[in-house]
């Protein structure tokens, strides 16, 4: 588990205890990424790295820009629009064109909610970094739209791995990644809200209501 | 939205207010959203609170989150359930009592705060202590924090287990075991520190 303690966190990236607390008050850090473990020194307070230094660059970018409580409803998933048309994801650059044309048969619909939307652009990036065929990239968002499906949330880590001759993808709670067996490949570790952040950000118009 | 004040003995339902002012003695057991509360008198709620201010004068005791923009206590506060208080600006003349957890950009005490953890941007405690026996059995209050975290923290009379935080002045009387600092530090005689970690430089009292 890539875990950044507090202490670093606030040294790496400059921010005060004050803001590190006011944004966790405004609920632009989810409270569920403030983790705590025993140390030498006692309970000490850790964050899911990557996807709290993408947060708090997001904040530290927008936060001139827009009020806590606009960053707020931009980041949280709550706020997020009820659906988004397939025209409207060709604008999203973060979605593999060549996915498009599966989604409805995939998804049974015409218009999507904003997790289909995460998820396919999860597996969009997945593909993208370990090199999947087109075919393998559809096969894959087949296989793994049941499993996202029965967490419903974009807080979970997508792991993508290879068994069988074939690409799988299982969604586990954020951020706790999972460990296989020796005979399973991890091909590709991705948060889900990390995603939705970069999207929501990017295309403001199109997710934000 | 409704202006509700109370007088003498009574319940109060859940839902959303302009303002509610209670006087005498008064609970409820749903959520209350309102723009202004204000209680004088014994007030028991066992549902989620959210208001833009709350002034607290009489006895109050909850069991749910607290979340508003100013807190001013000037009476008792307790929580009994540690869930959490939080707030842009908290302001204690009385007693906050709380199991659970404090969040506030600034928190000023000039009365007494017992809670698990308090974080923020600037924390202000100081806590009259006095030598004087008779007082001492009569008004055995003080404030004991397990843990404080924040930018800025000033404290006199307060017992701490761990102080973390960027400028730290710990006045008179002052009882901590650990502290973290990567700023400033200044340390009044008649306190005890015990350890001391971090990257920061000594300064006088300001």
């Amino acid at each position: 588990m890539n875990l950044i303690s507090k202490k670093d966190l606030l040294a790496i990236t400059g921010i005060s205890y004050g803001q590190l607390y006011r944004w966790k008050r405004e609920r632009l850090i989810p409270e569920e990424w403030f983790i705590k473990q025993s140390a030498y020194t006692g309970q000490e307070t850790f964050f899911p790295r990557e996807q709290i230094l993408s947060r708090i660059k997001s904040i530290l970018d927008m936060k001139d820009l827009y009020s806590l409580e606009e960053l707020a409803k931009i980041l949280s998933p709550e706020t997020s629009v009820a659906t988004i048309s397939l025209k409207d994801l060709e604008e999203v650059d973060e979605i593999d064109k060549r996915i498009l044309s599966v989604l409805p048969e995939v998804f049974g619909k015409e218009s999507f909610e904003f997790f289909e939307v995460a998820l396919t652009a999860a597996i969009s990036q997945a593909a993208s970094k370990i090199g999947l065929s087109e075919k393998e990239m559809k096969e894959l968002l087949r296989r793994s739209t049941f499993g996202a499906r029965s967490k419903k949330t974009t807080n979970v880590l997508c792991t993508v791995f290879y068994v069988g001759e074939e690409y799988h993808a299982v969604f586990s709670p954020n951020p706790a990644p999972l460990s296989f067996d020796s005979s399973i490949e991890v091909k590709e570790q991705l948060s889900l809200s990390e995603i939705t952040d970069t999207i929501k950000l990017k295309y403001k118009s199109l997710f934000v209501k | 939205m409704q202006v509700f004040n109370m007088e003498g003995f009574g319940k109060i339902t859940g839902g959303q207010y302009e303002s509610i002012h209670l006087e005498g003695v008064s609970s409820c057991s749903e959520n209350i959203k309102a723009e202004n509360l204000h209680i004088e008198g014994v007030f028991t709620c066992s549902g989620e609170i959210q208001a833009g201010t709350m002034l607290c004068e009489g006895v109050c005791d909850f069991k749910s989150n607290i979340r508003v923009k100013k807190l001013v206590v000037e009476g008792v506060f307790n929580e009994k359930e540690g869930t959490k208080i939080e707030a842009e600006e908290i302001v204690c003349d009385g007693v906050i009592k709380t199991n659970g957890e404090i969040y506030a950009d600034v928190l000023r005490a000039d009365g007494c705060i017992s809670a698990k953890e308090i974080y923020g941007d600037l924390i202000k405690i100081s806590t009259h202590y006095t030598v004087n026996i008779f007082k001492k059995i009569f008004n055995p209050m003080k404030s004991e924090i397990k843990l404080i975290e924040a930018t800025t923290i000033e404290l006199s009379g307060v017992t701490v287990d761990t102080v973390n935080g960027r400028d730290i002045t710990i006045g008179p009387n002052c009882k901590v075991n650990n502290i973290d600092c990567n700023g400033t530090i200044f340390i009044d005689g008649s306190s005890t520190v015990g350890n001391i970690t971090g990257d920061f430089a000594r300064r006088e009292y300001k």
